[in-house]
């Protein structure tokens, strides 16, 4: 079929890299080609540079995450409530997924005043309001259509045994939507794990230092070129995205068992 | 509790609104005074027309080669009948999960031995045959009843004439979306060029204001706007287009 030779396209600019990734990091350097199994792995995850970097990128991706969906999981109720309000509000919602980081970006420096030292928690405060702004309410979206689906019997029943609004929200509307919550949860993973655009633009190539992140970290040892060093640090964020991503599987999988 | 949560709702609303007003705002500031004057500089700055240049060629290259790409290999993953198909998807969803990072040593050599590197084309194809199209296609072409599908084979055995007869159609409207996102992603890319464009003038408007133009910042503002303005006219072109066919 005619889809073959786009898909070996594909496959030869997105898939042969990553294999390329994991033969550099064990290579001595990317000129002599000299096999020298862990040795990369050891002397980068020894390094406190690292470490560091590997932690901030843990707790900033753990902080997005909760912020969005909880933000996501309040906007998508009061869209739901609200249907008259619901149509505008849901295009001016969607709208900041679209509008260009670089573009925004500026606002956000002038209205935070961030620079090189300004402290964590003012950079924390820019980059989460930025995430939660451009991306919530996609995610709210996406959780209020699947509310659409939950019959009215359900939560007639639940206000007859005496649940108020909230709880028969959080009780019984929200168990039924997994696969929205799941969807949704991979999304903002998503965008958590490509947040370096923003702080790129936001802070520059040295952010202060809980915002150093694992890419500014592979950045520095690629302008050093230390090529090994940067594909060691590939496979670890790939190993740490790819586990968060299966975790979050598994939970909604168990959740989904338990009903 | 109703009007509580009413209010709740437009006041987020609001909140969400209000950078993009205030971006505006501040664009027609200038000096003491309220007018065009910073997007009379803009306009007349060559380095920021070139850069406004660089992204539009790039991002509509790019949508010109990815919508095609997206639609035969969603059409292959969704409809298509090998071993592997599966595993064929995983992967599609790899490279969407996955960041940019991880594949952007082996992508650098890559373009050195192509001698793509430092030309547009490095980053016009990384982002012609991303993932995010094929996998959305292959979801806009499953929505399409496999029996139509049967049907149209039948009559014709061409696969152009299927696709233009039955499929797209069906996914004209959920195609408009994948432009649209796919528009947004390009525009908006940032790593790609960083790596892969060295050269400051070939470098697209995503990075001005983070390398040229960051020490000119007397147009800064509505530098931004007319960065944002084609994709938010786009947007809300097509959802006054939407309206309007619901209309009818």
């Amino acid at each position: 079929m005619a889809g073959f030779p786009a898909v070996l396209a594909f496959l030869l600019i997105y898939i042969f890299p990553m294999g390329m990734t994991m033969v550099y990091s064990f290579l001595e350097n990317s000129f002599s080609k000299t096999p020298v199994g862990f040795d990369n792995y050891v002397y980068v995850w020894g390094k406190p540079s690292f470490q560091q970097a590997l932690q901030n990128t843990a707790s900033l991706t753990a902080v997005l995450l909760t912020a969005s969906m909880a933000l996501a999981l309040l906007l998508a109720y009061l869209l739901w409530k609200h249907p008259g309000v619901g149509k505008t509000a849901a295009a001016v919602l969607l709208l900041p997924l679209l509008v260009p980081s670089g573009a925004i970006t500026p606002l956000w420096q002038k209205l935070f005043d961030t620079s090189p030292f300004s402290s964590d928690a003012r950079c924390y405060a820019a980059i989460t309001s930025l995430f939660l702004w451009k991306y919530a309410g996609a995610g709210a979206l996406i959780l209020r259509s699947g509310l659409d689906g939950i019959a009215p019997d359900v939560l007639n029943a639940a206000s007859m045994d005496g649940a108020g609004p909230v709880k028969s929200y959080l009780q019984v509307c929200l168990p039924m939507l997994r696969r929205e919550i799941s969807l949704t949860l991979l999304l903002f993973l998503m965008f958590a794990f490509r947040i370096y655009k923003e702080s790129y633009l936001l802070f520059g190539e040295y952010p202060s230092e809980k915002m150093y992140l694992i890419q500014h970290y592979m950045n520095n040892q690629f302008m050093k070129m230390n090529f090994q060093y940067v594909a060691v640090s590939a496979v670890s964020l790939a190993t740490l995205s790819l586990a968060t991503y299966a975790l979050a599987y598994a939970v909604m999988r168990k959740k989904e068992g338990q009903i | 509790m109703k009007k509580i949560s009413g209010v709740l709702l437009i006041l987020l609303t609001a909140a969400f609104a209000l950078p993009l007003a205030a971006l505006i705002y501040l664009s027609f500031r200038s000096g003491d005074g309220f007018g065009l004057e910073q997007y009379r500089r803009a306009l007349s700055d060559a380095e920021f027309l070139r850069r406004l240049s660089c992204s539009c060629r790039i991002t509509l290259l790019s949508l010109a080669f990815h919508l095609p790409v997206a639609l035969i290999c969603g059409l292959l993953l969704a409809r298509g009948r090998f071993r592997g198909r599966t595993g064929l998807s995983m992967l599609f969803v790899l490279a969407l999960l996955l960041p940019f990072q991880v594949i952007m040593l082996p992508v650098y050599k890559m373009s050195l031995a192509s001698g793509l590197y430092d030309s547009y084309w490095s980053v016009v194809l990384l982002a012609a045959f991303a993932p995010l199209g094929t996998l959305i296609s292959v979801v806009l072409i499953r929505g399409v009843p496999e029996s139509q599908w049967e049907a149209a084979s039948l009559e014709t055995n061409s696969l152009f004439e299927t696709m233009r007869l039955v499929i797209l159609p069906q996914i004209l409207p959920g195609l408009a979306v994948l432009g649209l996102l796919v528009f947004a992603d390009t525009w908006n890319m940032v790593e790609q060029p960083l790596i892969l464009l060295p050269t400051p003038e070939k470098r697209p408007l995503s990075l001005a204001f983070n390398d040229i133009l960051k020490t000119n910042t007397d147009y800064l503002y509505a530098g931004s706007a007319l960065y944002a303005l084609p994709i938010v006219a786009v947007y809300f072109l097509l959802f006054g287009f939407s309206a309007r066919r619901k209309i009818r």
